[in-house]
C-alpha cells in the first residue's frame, strides 16, 4: 500500500525546505512531505570564506531536523526512481510514495571521477577544493603551507553551483599570499572552461581590472581533464582544437564537473543534459504537469545560487497552489540570480542579474565597485537571512 | 475645510452636530494627507540617502585598507572586545574598580605622576646605587618629597590591611568570554 502526500518534495536543501516552509505558511493544514536522506544541512555559500580561513567550517553546519517545517513529514530516505506517469516515486528503501504535485529540488552531483587521477588524492599534496564540507578546510591548510610556485584555480566545462566561487577563492588566496610574502615567489593562475571571467559585462569589466591589478594569469576555454600527482602537473584540454595545456602546481584548487543526480538523469523527468526539464518561467515540467523543479537540478538556464532559489521558491509555490486550485499558472521567474564576488579579505562586488545578463541590482549604488559593506553583508548578514528568513519561508 | 465635498455638505447642513462631525473628519483627513506626503518624501529620498551613506562608509573602509588595516579583522576584534567587556565577570570587576577610589581625582593625579616618573626614568638606564649612595640621596629634596608620599601611602595601606577585605566574589567567566 503506497503512502500518499498532497505535496511531495524531493530534497531537503535550500529549495526543498524553502518551498515546504512557504507551502505550510500559505496553507497550514496542507499535507507536505520531504524526502531527504541527510541529517546535516549546510550553508554552502560560506565555504569560500572557510577555505580562506575566515570562519571554521562548523559555522556552515546545522541539523536538518531543526529546519524541517512544523507539520511536514520527513521521509529519511533517498529517491531510487521516479514514476511520473503514475505520480509516484520509489525510495531506496523500497517504499512507494504517491503525490498530487511533486517538487524536485535534489541539488547537484559532484562528478570528481570525470577528472583522471583525482580520486584518492583530494585534500592532500597541494590538491584542495572548497566544494564539499569534508574538503573545505584542505584549502586553508594548503594555503597556509604554500611557500611559492604555481597556485592554479580551475573552472570546469559543466554548469556548476555558484559559478563565482572558483574565482573568489583565487582572489582571497592572492590576498593571503601577499600578506605572507609568498606572492613574490608564486604565480596565481586561473584556468577556465568558460570564454571570459564573468558572463555579465558590467561585472566582467570590474573583474578584469582586478585580475590585472593582482597580476593573475588567465587561460580561458581550457578544461581540467587529468591530474598527475607524481609530477604535480595539471592537464587541461583546450577547446577549439588548441594545444593541451600542462601546468605544474604547488597548489591546485579543483572545482569538480557537476550534473543533476543520477536518479534524475536516468528518469523520464530529465532533459538531454540530465536536468529536470521545466519551463524556465513557470518552473512546471514541460511534459508532466504535476511536476515542478527549482534550484541546481532543474533545467532553469540561470546561475545556480542560493539567491536564485530564494526568488524561485515563492513563485513556484504560487504556481503549485494555482495548479491545485485549478487556476492558470501566472507567476513567472525572470532568471534572477546573485553572486557575491569576494575579491579579497573585506572586499566584495555584489553581482545581481537576470536571464538576459542584465544587472538586476537591489541597492541604489554601483554594485560593481569593491565594497566592505557588501563583504560584511555576505559574511554576517546573508547567513542569518538564510537560516532565519529563507529556510523559514519568510524571505 | 479642505475637502470640497465635505465642505459643501457641512455648509449646506442645518444640523449643527453633523456639521461639527464633518468638520472634524475633514480636519483628520487633512492631517492624514500631510502625513502621507511626508512619508512619500522620505521614501523618495531614501535610496539617495542609503547610497550616500554606503558610499561614504565604503570609501572610508577602502581608505583604511589602503593604509594596511584589515578592516574586517578590526570589526571582528571590536565585536570580540565588546563580548569580553560586557561579560558579567568583567562588568563586576569594572564596578570594583569604579568603587575602589582608583578614579578619585587625587588618586588619578598621584598615579599620573608615578606614570610620568616611570616613563622619564625608563628613557635612561639609572646608575647602580649602593648603601652610601642611598644615604647621600636622602639629602635630595625631590627624593625626600617622594619618600614622604611613599610613607603616607604605607600608613593608609597598613590601616586598610588591618581590616578584612570587602571585595565581592567575582562571577566565573562564561564560555566565549
Amino acid at each position: 500500500m503506497p503512502t500518499h502526500h498532497s505535496v511531495l518534495i524531493v530534497g531537503g536543501g535550500s529549495g526543498g525546505i524553502s518551498v515546504a516552509a512557504r507551502l505550510r505558511l500559505a496553507q497550514p493544514s496542507l499535507d507536505v512531505a520531504i524526502v531527504e536522506p541527510s541529517e546535516r544541512h549546510f550553508y554552502q555559500p560560506i565555504w569560500t570564506l572557510v577555505g580562506a580561513g575566515v570562519f571554521p567550517k562548523e559555522t556552515s553546519l546545522r541539523a536538518e531536523a531543526d529546519y524541517i517545517p512544523e507539520g511536514v513529514t520527513w521521509i529519511r530516505d533517498g529517491v531510487a526512481e521516479f514514476e511520473p506517469g503514475s505520480s509516484a516515486i520509489k525510495t531506496r528503501g523500497g517504499e512507494r510514495v504517491t503525490y498530487d504535485p511533486i517538487v524536485v529540488a535534489a541539488g547537484i552531483q559532484l562528478d570528481w571521477g570525470r577528472i583522471k587521477g583525482l580520486e584518492g588524492n583530494l585534500g592532500k599534496d597541494g590538491i584542495c577544493s572548497n566544494y564539499t564540507y569534508d574538503l573545505v578546510d584542505s584549502t586553508w591548510r594548503t594555503l597556509r603551507q604554500f611557500k611559492g610556485g604555481n597556485a592554479v584555480f580551475t573552472f570546469p566545462s559543466t554548469p556548476i553551483k555558484c559559478a563565482g566561487a572558483p574565482q573568489k577563492i583565487m582572489y582571497l588566496a592572492d590576498d593571503h599570499l601577499r600578506k605572507t610574502g609568498a606572492r613574490g615567489r608564486s604565480k596565481v593562475i586561473f584556468v577556465s572552461a568558460g570564454a571570459s571571467i564573468f558572463g555579465v559585462k558590467k561585472y566582467a569589466r570590474a573583474l578584469s581590472k582586478i585580475i590585472e591589478r593582482k597580476q593573475i594569469e588567465t587561460h580561458f576555454r581550457h578544461d581540467l581533464v587529468e591530474v598527475r600527482t607524481a609530477s604535480r602537473e595539471a592537464v587541461f584540454k583546450a577547446f577549439d582544437g588548441g594545444q593541451e595545456l600542462v601546468l605544474g602546481y604547488e597548489m591546485l584548487h579543483v572545482v569538480p564537473p557537476q550534473s543533476a543526480p543520477d536518479f534524475i538523469k536516468k528518469s523520464e523527468l530529465a532533459d538531454k543534459a540530465g536536468s529536470v526539464e521545466v519551463d524556465k518561467h513557470s518552473m512546471q515540467h514541460t511534459r508532466f504537469q504535476d511536476v515542478f523543479s527549482l534550484g541546481d537540478c532543474s533545467s532553469l538556464p540561470c546561475s545556480r545560487t542560493g539567491a536564485a532559489i530564494r526568488k524561485q521558491a515563492p513563485l513556484l509555490v504560487e504556481n503549485l497552489l494555482a495548479l491545485r486550485a485549478g487556476q492558470p499558472l501566472r507567476a513567472r521567474y525572470d532568471g534572477y540570480s546573485s553572486c557575491p564576488l569576494v575579491t579579497g579579505y573585506g572586499k566584495l562586488i555584489l553581482a545581481e542579474f537576470d536571464y538576459d545578463g542584465n544587472p538586476a541590482e537591489s541597492f541604489p549604488f554601483d554594485q560593481s565597485q569593491e565594497r566592505y559593506s557588501m563583504y560584511a553583508l555576505k559574511a554576517y548578514g546573508l547567513p542569518e537571512m538564510y537560516w532565519n528568513g529563507m529556510l523559514r519561508g519568510r524571505m | 475645510m479642505n475637502n470640497p465635498a465635505i465642505t459643501a455638505q457641512a455648509s449646506g447642513n442645518q444640523d449643527p452636530s453633523l456639521s461639527a462631525l464633518l468638520e472634524r473628519i475633514d480636519l483628520r483627513l487633512a492631517r492624514l494627507e500631510a502625513a502621507a506626503a511626508s512619508i512619500d518624501a522620505i521614501a523618495r529620498g531614501a535610496p539617495g540617502v542609503v547610497a550616500t551613506l554606503t558610499d561614504a562608509f565604503d570609501a572610508h573602509a577602502a581608505h583604511l585598507a589602503q593604509g594596511g588595516a584589515d578592516v574586517d579583522e578590526r570589526v571582528r576584534a571590536m565585536v570580540q572586545l565588546a563580548v569580553r567587556l560586557t561579560a558579567p565577570a568583567t562588568v563586576a570587576a569594572m564596578e570594583m574598580v569604579l568603587d575602589s577610589g582608583l578614579l578619585e581625582p587625587r588618586a588619578l593625579d598621584s598615579l599620573g605622576r608615578v606614570a610620568q616618573a616611570l616613563a622619564s626614568t625608563g628613557q635612561t638606564a639609572p646608575a647602580p646605587v649602593g648603601a652610601w649612595g642611598a644615604l647621600r640621596a636622602l639629602g635630595d629634596p625631590d627624593i625626600q618629597r617622594a619618600l614622604g608620599l611613599v610613607l603616607a601611602i604605607a600608613k593608609q595601606l597598613g590601616r586598610s590591611l588591618a581590616s578584612p577585605s570587602v571585595a565581592p566574589q567575582l562571577p566565573p567567566p562564561a564560555q566565549g568570554d
